[in-house]
């Protein structure tokens, strides 16, 4: 390419990428800003890192986001999988509808999603909390875990289970040595995919959560409400790196080599 | 006799409305190679898998050294499989993968160490034993899998096209040491391909099937000189196929109506007498004749073409009532022939079959 053709497309390619990231850098910036204010810079701080910790209500919204996240994450995660599993193994009429159906939430409007749920709970007149909030995250992860397990599963040998069975192993067996093992990277990613959406949630959390179950997410949006002050840039950006680490390794475990 | 090591009685797979297998009687004698042949789609894996018990069959018993096995699980059967994809285990090292089947058995440690390494050098793999699946090349995966099935001193080794990955050259090693390995082990091996070649080469017996049904079982000179039906004499090697009515017979003889001449074949190699049969001629078994032979059976044909395959020139002959045969030249009558020449195409009456048309 000739330097004259090459200067717009790097142009280009620059204001790609500022536009998507110069936002997170500033707000990664004013975190460590002494100043109330976002406009001006008055010099390098942890203060608002150090107040977040004296916050209760931001501590107790952190400590129900990470409960959700991690019992969200096991029990999709192994429904997930089992799922995933089931639908490579077996083979049964009106496979193909059932199997499109399971991806119909990841295009759904989250609103419609959020809606649909609050409508369900008060039809069967459960009562909005931790609960709620639970299986809400749970039924909105599996779709992502069944993905990506699939992935996984569509570049699997079948033999290589019939293998293990002639040489004496028994289902259990070839489970425990053989399958797990090799879907083990792909279990571990979806777990991880599922941990960031449930801590990212925040529409389908919006109308399932009760008053004592605020999760971050919807701790920050409340927040916010009332200007956005340097302590939620310190908090936004913790999620930040809390969520990028777990994508991150996602991705290793997905393309790792077999 | 002695019981045989692998029999299948009547035994039929049906998938919904398919059917996979049907009528498969076959008895394997101990220490015997015996090759399943046939076209992609014939049968030939799924009556494997059903001796392996990957599938149960619809109809029928399977029995292995003995016993009846239609409902025994594949992991207590003393049968091990070669598969064609190889399916090594790759999160595993080559020693990890050949004493996978002496762990399920609980053989102790200092054993299975022994009997790997021995296999290891067996296939002359043992500088490999600590490499992982996707560092080997084909030929070495294909031995490490041989080595991982044998390794558990199988009854019967069975193979499904476990050569068709390769390329030529090595195909065609690997045949060698495949049947070198079986003679020098005195295994049984129930071998699965679709390479007529391949079959032919290594097998003691070879079964011929088609749409789910046998249709010759016999040795290997015996289905490339007396293939049975017109499908087994296509499939196998070249052929030259006539089509004609039979005329009349005697006690040695059936003579056959051909491109208005009489044909004349050995009662003998007559697997049917309809009306209307076909004779199979191999075109080595032919040869071009100066003049009309008493001993021989002759057509007078156009040479049409000539065609340089390197091992042979095949020469393409036009009969009179216009069918095309291939005839290949001779060491004696090299360049001696142009296009156009009329000549005669003799073979001796016992290189021809008679086949339903």
């Amino acid at each position: 390419m000739s330097r004259l053709t090459r200067l717009p497309s790097v142009a280009y390619a620059v204001f790609i990428y500022s536009f998507l990231y110069v936002p997170i850098a500033i707000l990664v910036a004013y975190s460590f800003n002494d100043s109330k204010l976002n406009a001006v810079w008055k010099g390098f701080t942890f203060a608002w890192y150090a107040k977040l910790w004296t916050n209760t209500s931001i501590l107790e919204a952190a400590k129900i986001s990470l409960t959700v996240g991690f019992f969200s994450t096991v029990i999709s995660t192994m429904l997930g999988t089992l799922v995933a599993v089931g639908m490579y193994r077996y083979r049964f009429r009106g496979k193909g509808m059932i199997d499109a159906m399971l991806y119909v939430p990841l295009v759904m409007s989250e609103i419609v999603m959020g809606i649909a749920l609050l409508a369900f709970f008060s039809m069967i007149k459960v009562p909005l909390g931790m609960g709620t909030l639970l299986i809400a995250h749970i039924t909105f992860s599996i779709p992502f875990v069944v993905v990506v397990i699939n992935a996984r599963l569509k570049g699997f040998d079948q033999s290589i289970e019939e293998a293990s069975k002639d040489l004496g192993a028994n289902e259990w067996q070839t489970f425990r040595l053989i399958t797990f093992p090799l879907l083990g990277p792909a279990i571990a990613a979806s777990a991880m995919l599922a941990f960031t959406i449930s801590i990212d949630d925040v529409i389908v959390s919006f109308f399932v959560a009760g008053p004592d179950s605020t999760t971050l997410p919807l701790q920050i949006f409340s927040m916010v409400r009332h200007g956005v002050t340097p302590e939620i840039n310190a908090l936004s950006t913790l999620m930040l790196i809390v969520t990028l680490t777990f994508v991150v390794f996602a991705q290793k475990l997905q393309t790792r080599k077999r | 006799m002695s019981v045989p090591m692998v029999e299948l009685k009547n035994v039929a797979k049906r998938f919904k409305d398919f059917v996979a297998a049907e009528n498969i009687n076959i008895s394997v004698e101990s220490g015997e190679f015996l090759t399943l042949l046939g076209p992609s789609g014939c049968g030939k894996t799924t009556t494997l898998r059903m001796i392996a018990g990957f599938e149960q069959p619809t109809e029928g018993e399977v029995w292995v050294n003995g016993q009846m096995v239609n409902h025994v699980e594949p992991y207590k059967r003393d049968v091990n499989t070669v598969f064609q994809s190889y399916a090594l285990f790759p999160h595993m090292s080559v020693f990890n993968n050949i004493a996978y089947g002496l762990r399920m058995k609980k053989v102790p440690k200092s054993e299975i160490k022994e009997r790997v390494e021995k296999i290891l050098k067996l296939v002359q793999l043992e500088k490999f034993s600590s490499r992982k699946p996707h560092q080997l090349s084909g030929g070495q995966k294909q031995r490490v899998a041989i080595a991982r099935a044998l390794v558990n001193n199988p009854k019967v080794l069975l193979l499904d096209e476990p050569l068709g990955a390769l390329d030529l050259k090595l195909r065609k090693q690997m045949q060698v040491e495949l049947k070198h390995l079986q003679q020098e082990l005195q295994i049984t091996f129930v071998y699965v391909t679709h390479d007529q070649e391949e079959a032919l080469t290594m097998s003691d017996r070879i079964i011929i099937m088609n749409d789910g049904m046998i249709e010759q079982i016999g040795s290997p000179t015996e289905i490339y000189e007396r293939p049975k039906t017109r499908f087994i004499a296509d499939f196998i090697g070249e052929t030259n196929l006539f089509e004609g009515a039979v005329t009349r017979m005697d006690d040695q003889f059936v003579y056959v109506n051909c491109a208005s001449q009489e044909i004349k074949v050995h009662r003998e190699f007559t697997s049917d007498l309809s009306d209307q049969v076909s004779i199979a001629v191999r075109p080595e078994k032919m040869k071009i004749l100066p003049a009309p032979d008493e001993e021989l059976t002759a057509i007078r044909g156009i040479l049409r073409e000539k065609i340089y395959v390197g091992s042979v020139t095949k020469l393409i002959f036009e009969f009179p009532n216009g069918q095309h045969v291939t005839v290949n030249e001779t060491e004696g009558h090299r360049g001696m022939s142009k296009i156009g020449d009329q000549l005669y195409i003799g073979w001796h009456p016992k290189d021809s079959v008679i086949l339903r048309a």
